[in-house]
């Protein structure tokens, strides 16, 4: 495949230009809850308990459908298989959300609003990548301008097998999510 | 060089007075309006847009070059996923270009069972345009759930045929892979009657609402002329008068056999988008209905398939009347197993191109309208 | 709706097979242009050397048996080390119906072709992603930068030595799971 004299175009270099600096992880700054600074100590089981419950009953997904995968995320909002009674409403900005659906296919080139997007969600947040693209480049994994999974970019709570994941399964993603935050209650905060 | 009327345009008073300055604002990869990941930079003078640059290719996930290194019954699975609305129109489209270069021939059950299941999507589709362009106009989310409960209706049905909702790899080289299942035409009637009710709810809660068409009426008016130029099909074609569809003007499978009408706007304005849109859902149906009456016993698969297929030098150029517009793929095969080269013409790539001529000219929140009106989908477009 | 009356448009159901009778009219109209006529499974197809394309292009939207409106499609092909690169264009006419495909081989080494954006609208786009693709140049393009790749990038996807990435199953296992390295 790297045979150069394959081609009709001779003497073929491909220039990435600025691209590795694009494709770097998103630096993540350290975070501390602002109760642990008042109250190191004090009351915590109970404290941690009742602030992981009531954010894993309210988490507010950014929909971030990219591809295919969006349309089973809107789907799993619709009526049909309702995300509503869990508390799960979708919200565009990400100023107001805790949870970013990757959904679809991740290229390079939209790599860089994905990190902006991330970096803009106040903390904590949570990131659910949906469905195989997002997962490790999912078919599309062979092109060159697909990268092989938004893990790369992003740390990744839940993963999401299926191409695309059935309402239900996404579904199931939330759960093992909200699982995640009641187990995680004791440890960052 | 915008295409509105002078009239139409925003005279700001005492201009020379104002010391004003065009703004840029960046309708960024992802925003609310869910039509998937694209960009566009209007350039505004107060609310009015002076600019507009489409950016593409947030999607580009190398379907032709995935292609050509596959066999060619491997590669469907990509080419069902770019129209995500409706992925056995794609799949059809897919196989009849196979199909053409090989000389392979499909029973008749099949091409009925093809065209069923290709309307079904279509319906799917439309209603996916009708539910989003309402939400675009104003009715947040209102005609999003009336639309998604006939689509989930639909998506049962494809289920209980191929296993899959949106992408079942149903359709194979030489016919569809596995009969339908018992009692399908019972039910498949009755959803048939549910989307008809459907039709009428959103027709309802749409149509004859004064905000919508006082929004969408006059504007962004195309020529045909214009659109031709542009090389505009589909809906936005049939929208500015000319009666043109791929299923009659060069027919493909057994629509030459089917009976139905083409339904053609007068303007080119949004409203009429939307509404050929509307009707063609109706036509739909009927076809599904003949297809229903008349389907032919028989086998669904080609008997004597090859077991590796290889064709050897032959091109074509396939053309389909995908959701959007013409849908098309150009193949070319140089023997072996993998194809040399297949292109995709999407619909929602060329009608993209037309984006700019369109939203000069307009307010901001027009050009979002304007925006869903072309019903893109960007797996299409960026291939 | 009634098609009869309207002049623009001939409304003739043509199957998609390729008809005779338009290439014997290429033939006669073609005129002083060197060219080659051939057949594909579905169209016509005209072979033409790149400086004669503007000349046959205004020859098919100009003259009334073939009038020529309408652009569908520009295909880039990366033909091999011999044959360089091609490009194919696929033109219908609304009044008449019919449709036909044309080839135009560059040499390897000198990829320009000269653009259609002065007869269609709808070349620009196309041009664009097809240069791209293969690396094409087409000259008079007003505007000819990256489409569907990122501003900075000089690759060309579509060649036969651009290479595919690995499939990555094991992701640096041996250093610790899978994943963004906290």
């Amino acid at each position: 495949m790297s045979d150069r004299a394959v081609s009709g175009f001779p003497n073929y270099v491909p220039d990435f230009g600025a691209e590795a600096e694009r494709l770097l992880p998103v630096d993540l700054p350290a975070a501390r809850a602002a109760y642990r600074i008042v109250l190191p100590g004090v009351l915590q089981t109970g404290v941690d308990t009742v602030i992981a419950m009531s954010r894993k009953s309210s988490l507010w997904p950014m929909t971030f459908g990219l591809a295919c995968c969006a349309i089973e995320m809107i789907g799993s909002f619709m009526s049909n298989h309702d995300l509503d009674r869990f508390g799960i409403v979708p919200f565009p900005s990400p100023r107001q959300s805790d949870v970013m659906i990757v959904s679809g296919t991740v290229t390079k080139k939209m790599a860089p609003a994905i990190k902006l997007l991330y970096s803009q969600m106040p903390n904590p947040k949570y990131v659910i990548s949906m469905g195989a693209c997002a997962t490790n480049g999912g078919p599309y994994t062979e092109y060159d301008r697909v990268l092989q999974g938004v893990d790369k970019i992003i740390p990744v709570d839940v993963y999401i097998p299926g191409c695309p994941p059935r309402p239900e399964a996404l579904l199931d993603g939330f759960l093992a999510l909200q699982a995640k935050i009641m187990e995680e209650k004791r440890m960052v905060g | 060089m915008s295409i509105w009327p002078e009239e139409a345009l925003v005279q700001l008073p005492n201009e020379s007075s104002f010391e004003t300055v065009d703004m840029t604002i960046n309708v960024g990869p992802q925003h609310p309006a869910t039509h998937g990941v694209f960009r566009m930079a209007l350039k505004v003078d107060g609310e009015v847009v002076v600019d507009c640059e489409p950016y593409i290719g947030y999607l580009h996930r190398g379907l032709e070059k995935l292609t050509e290194n596959h066999d060619y019954r491997q590669s469907m699975g990509w080419w069902d996923r770019t129209d995500y609305l409706a992925g056995l129109c794609c799949e059809g489209a897919y196989c009849m270009a196979v199909e053409k270069l090989a000389g392979i021939d499909v029973p008749e059950r099949a091409e009925y069972i093809r065209v069923m299941l290709m309307e079904l999507s279509r319906i799917n589709s439309h209603f996916m345009f009708l539910g989003a362009f309402g939400a675009d106009v104003g009715s947040f989310g209102t005609s999003f759930i009336y639309a998604w409960r006939e689509r989930e209706r639909i998506y049962d049905l494809l289920e209980e045929v191929a296993g899959d909702r949106m992408f079942p790899t149903y359709f194979k080289i030489g016919g569809v892979t596995m009969d339908l299942p018992e009692n399908y035409e019972p039910r498949m009637r009755e959803v048939l009657g549910h989307i008809r009710q459907g039709l009428e709810d959103l027709d309802g809660l749409l149509t004859g609402n004064e905000i919508f068409v006082e929004r969408c009426r006059g504007l962004a008016p195309l020529s045909a002329e214009h659109a031709v130029n542009l090389g505009v099909t589909g809906p936005l074609l049939r929208a500015t008068g000319l009666p043109w569809d791929v299923r009659k003007a060069e027919p493909y499978s057994i629509y030459d056999r089917l009976d139905f009408e083409i339904p053609v706007g007068r303007q080119g304005d949004i409203f009429d988008r939307y509404f050929v849109r509307l009707a063609e859902m109706y036509q739909s149906v009927r076809i599904i209905e003949q297809c229903l009456d008349g389907m032919p016993t028989g086998l669904v698969l080609n008997p004597s398939l090859p077991k590796t297929l290889r064709i050897a030098d032959a091109e074509c150029y396939l053309r389909t009347e995908g959701t959007k517009g013409e849908y098309s793929i150009y193949a070319m095969a140089k023997g072996g197993t993998t194809p040399y080269r297949m292109k995709l013409r999407s619909p929602s790539f060329c009608n993209l191109s037309a984006l700019r001529e369109m939203v000069v000219g307009s307010y901001v929140a027009d050009a979002v309208i304007i925006l869903g009106s072309l019903d893109i989908v960007l797996g299409e477009v960026d291939k | 709706m009634s098609t009869t009356s309207d002049s623009r448009f001939a409304f003739v159901p043509r199957r998609q097979d390729p008809d005779v009778a338009l290439a014997a009219a290429l033939r006669s109209a073609a005129g002083g242009i060197p060219v080659e006529i051939g057949e594909t499974k579905t169209d016509v197809d005209v072979r033409v050397a790149p400086e004669h394309l503007p000349r046959l292009v205004q020859v098919l939207t100009e003259h009334a048996d073939l009038a020529f409106d309408f652009l569908r499609n520009v295909v880039a092909i990366d033909m091999g080390p011999v044959d360089g690169l091609a490009a194919k264009y696929h033109l219908y006419s609304f009044r008449h119906g019919h449709a036909v495909q044309l080839t135009v081989l560059t040499p390897p080494g000198n990829p320009h072709i000269p653009s259609l954006t002065s007869f269609y609208a709808a070349a620009d786009w196309h041009e664009r992603e097809a240069a791209e693709m293969v690396g094409l140049v087409f000259d008079g393009h007003p505007d000819l930068k990256n489409l569907l790749l990122e501003e900075d990038l000089r690759i060309h996807p579509l060649l036969k030595s651009h290479p595919l990435q690995k499939v990555e199953i094991l992701q640096g296992i041996e250093e610790g799971p899978p994943g963004f390295k906290f």
